[in-house]
């Protein structure tokens, strides 16, 4: 790759995930630490900004930088080395959880960690520390991690581990220290492809809060989709998941193949349409009508019960119908995520949601962790 | 406010100048590039904050990749580009001159080519934007009085509708502008009734987010339809 000068053939316009913010930006695709060290010298000649982007999945703007020079390290993305015995795989930044989870789900091990789409880098997921639907019994991304490489910006390339400082300092820097081009990652063993998967209703933040303490000590992983149309008795309605490995061993639902999600819905929609079909609905009055809906097929259906679900299907809500983003264009969607102490927790969410009412600008999906 | 940002080449003064001023004050930020830098600070003053002087001679064609370059680095992104850039000296009924000629041809066509090439090339990569050329209704037939402001006119706006045809599907925006007489200083020595320049910067303006070719009045559409219909032999027998 040539990166001596600045060329308009590397621009493009990018967004973030939310689709909400756009930039025009010199895009750059390194493959090497070499070529990052090439890109960090145009920077300097060209008086430019760097921005990191791995496969854009930020929500805001983190990803983006209108007139800088992008790396997008999507390129790095080779598996070098997998230990299966232990479950230790070491790669390179670029690799998603989706090469992830194709290369390791066979030999029993499943990502520690995952968010809610599958294409999100090793990079970005170390950049940003994600927490996935197990952050109470797991924690973050970065807590699974054995070691990494950084290229820092005046040229030098270091290897830490958790016995570094600065290993917790990298970790959630966004970039802002250095790149992370190359991690080693513990993965979690699993019998089985599936998971075991709780459904309840809760008809309000008591019922919610209670059911998250419930089976805090239990649970592999637990979610709630919170109505954020409920007012009063029904405020902070919704339906709560918990989810537990299987204990008994099932090759089959290992493989691939069988985790795929479907391409139809209920058979015979193609899902690749259902955008087109949710945009419709895609304003007040239609998303508080399916909220509804979903909150009374909730109490009803499989209401208490225990069902098998991969974990794909599981853990990849976002996956579920393909260019769902589309569906808030033009404007994009925000996402708000506050994070706050148990003991405040409830009071706090309970009157964000109230607030939104007030202003009619009720958050279209809700979701509790 | 339609665009954020915008260049505008030629804005020292006419129609350029107008066109930036407007921009200003919808709120736009302005990339004024112009020979004449001091009437481009009198348009710095005017609007603080919202117009960036760069002085620029459009037959230096050298200059133009980077000063695009550092232009669009300044602003920010650019979601407008205007070439506004024209020259149109006195020329005699019976006077062939090439030095007058060939000015017209460096300012009207080749300035115009290095500068439109790179929004170009720049809005095929980020698949949004509008690309503007100020054309002529003199473009839209070789008449006898000035013959290479005539064909330079008639070049940009054949040129810009093949910008036109390939831009078309990245989502870009090519807009060719043709007025008529109109009161600046290109138009100084033509007798005939103007429209001024504030008028037309104004109309111009509605037109830049506006795909095809646009004339500023409907009477100019109305005549020149007719006027480029007309057959050859009789053209030349008319004072036109």
């Amino acid at each position: 790759m040539s990166s001596a000068e600045l060329s308009v053939d590397h621009l493009d316009r990018i967004s973030g995930f939310g689709q909400s913010e756009y930039a025009d930006a010199f895009v750059y695709r390194p493959t090497t630490a070499q070529e990052i060290h090439e890109i960090f010298n145009l920077a300097r000649s060209s008086g430019r900004k760097v921005t990191l982007r791995g496969s854009g999945r930020s929500y805001g703007d983190a990803s983006i930088g209108t007139e800088n020079i992008v790396i997008d390290i999507t390129r790095m993305n080779r598996i070098l080395n997998w230990d299966k015995e232990n479950g230790i795989i070491d790669c390179e930044a670029g690799v998603t959880i989706e090469n992830l989870w194709r290369y390791c789900l066979e030999d029993g091990w499943w990502p520690p960690v995952v968010t809610g789409t599958m294409y999100p880098t090793i990079g970005g997921l170390l950049g940003m520390n994600v927490h996935g639907k197990n952050n109470y019994c797991q924690g973050t991304f970065g807590e699974h991690i054995l070691e990494f490489d950084v290229v820092y910006s005046n040229g030098k390339t270091e290897t830490l581990t958790p016995s570094h400082d600065r290993f917790y300092s990298v970790i959630s820097s966004a970039g802002l220290l250095g790149i992370i081009t190359r991690a080693k990652l513990q993965m979690h063993h699993v019998a089985s492809g599936n998971l075991k998967v709780l459904a309840e209703a809760a008809k309000d933040w008591d019922e919610e809060f209670e059911l998250f303490e419930q089976y805090e000590h239990d649970a592999d992983y637990m979610v709630s989709w919170v109505e954020c149309f409920g007012k009063g008795r029904k405020a902070g309605r919704g339906q709560f998941h918990a989810a537990w490995y299987p204990e008994r061993i099932d090759i089959k639902s290992r493989k691939p193949e069988s985790q795929d999600l479907p391409p139809l819905l209920m058979g015979f929609f193609p899902k690749s349409m259902m955008w087109k079909v949710m945009k419709k609905f895609f304003n007040r009055p239609g998303v508080r009508f399916i909220n509804w809906a979903k909150y009374m097929a909730s109490s009803t259906i499989g209401n208490h019960k225990i069902h098998e679900q991969g974990l794909v299907g599981f853990s990849f809500l976002l996956d579920y119908v393909p260019d769902w983003r589309k569906a808030y264009e033009p404007g994009g969607f925000i996402q708000y995520q506050s994070f706050v102490p148990k003991e405040h927790a409830k009071r706090v969410f309970a009157e964000q949601v109230r607030l939104q009412q007030e202003y009619n600008l009720e958050s279209y999906l809700g979701v509790l962790k | 406010m339609k665009f954020k940002t915008a260049i505008i080449i030629g804005a020292s003064s006419g129609i350029g100048r107008e066109i930036v001023r407007i921009l200003a004050s919808q709120g736009t930020v302005v990339a004024a590039v112009a020979r004449r830098k001091p009437m481009l600070d009198e348009l710095v003053a005017e609007f603080p904050g919202k117009v960036l002087a760069f002085e620029h001679d459009v037959i230096n064609t050298d200059e133009v990749p980077d000063l695009f370059l550092e232009i669009t680095k300044q602003l920010g992104g650019l979601d407008l580009f205007v070439y506004n850039s024209g020259v149109m000296p006195e020329v005699e009924s019976n006077e062939f001159s090439f030095t007058k000629d060939m000015e017209m041809v460096n300012v009207n066509m080749v300035g115009a080519i290095a500068w439109c090439n790179q929004a170009a090339n720049r809005f095929q990569n980020t698949k949004h934007g509008s690309l503007v050329g100020i054309g002529s209704v003199a473009g839209d037939r070789g008449r006898q009085l000035q013959p290479v402001y005539n064909a330079s006119k008639a070049f940009l706006h054949s040129y810009l509708e093949s910008m036109r045809n390939r831009l078309c599907r990245y989502g870009v925006v090519v807009s060719t502008i043709k007025p008529g007489p109109v009161d600046t200083e290109l138009a100084k020595h033509i007798k005939m009734s103007k429209m001024s320049a504030r008028q037309a910067a104004e109309i111009c303006v509605r037109k830049f987010d506006k795909t095809g070719e646009h004339y500023l009045k409907f009477f100019h559409r109305f005549a020149f339809y007719i006027i480029k219909r007309i057959p050859s032999p009789i053209f030349r027998k008319l004072k036109l």
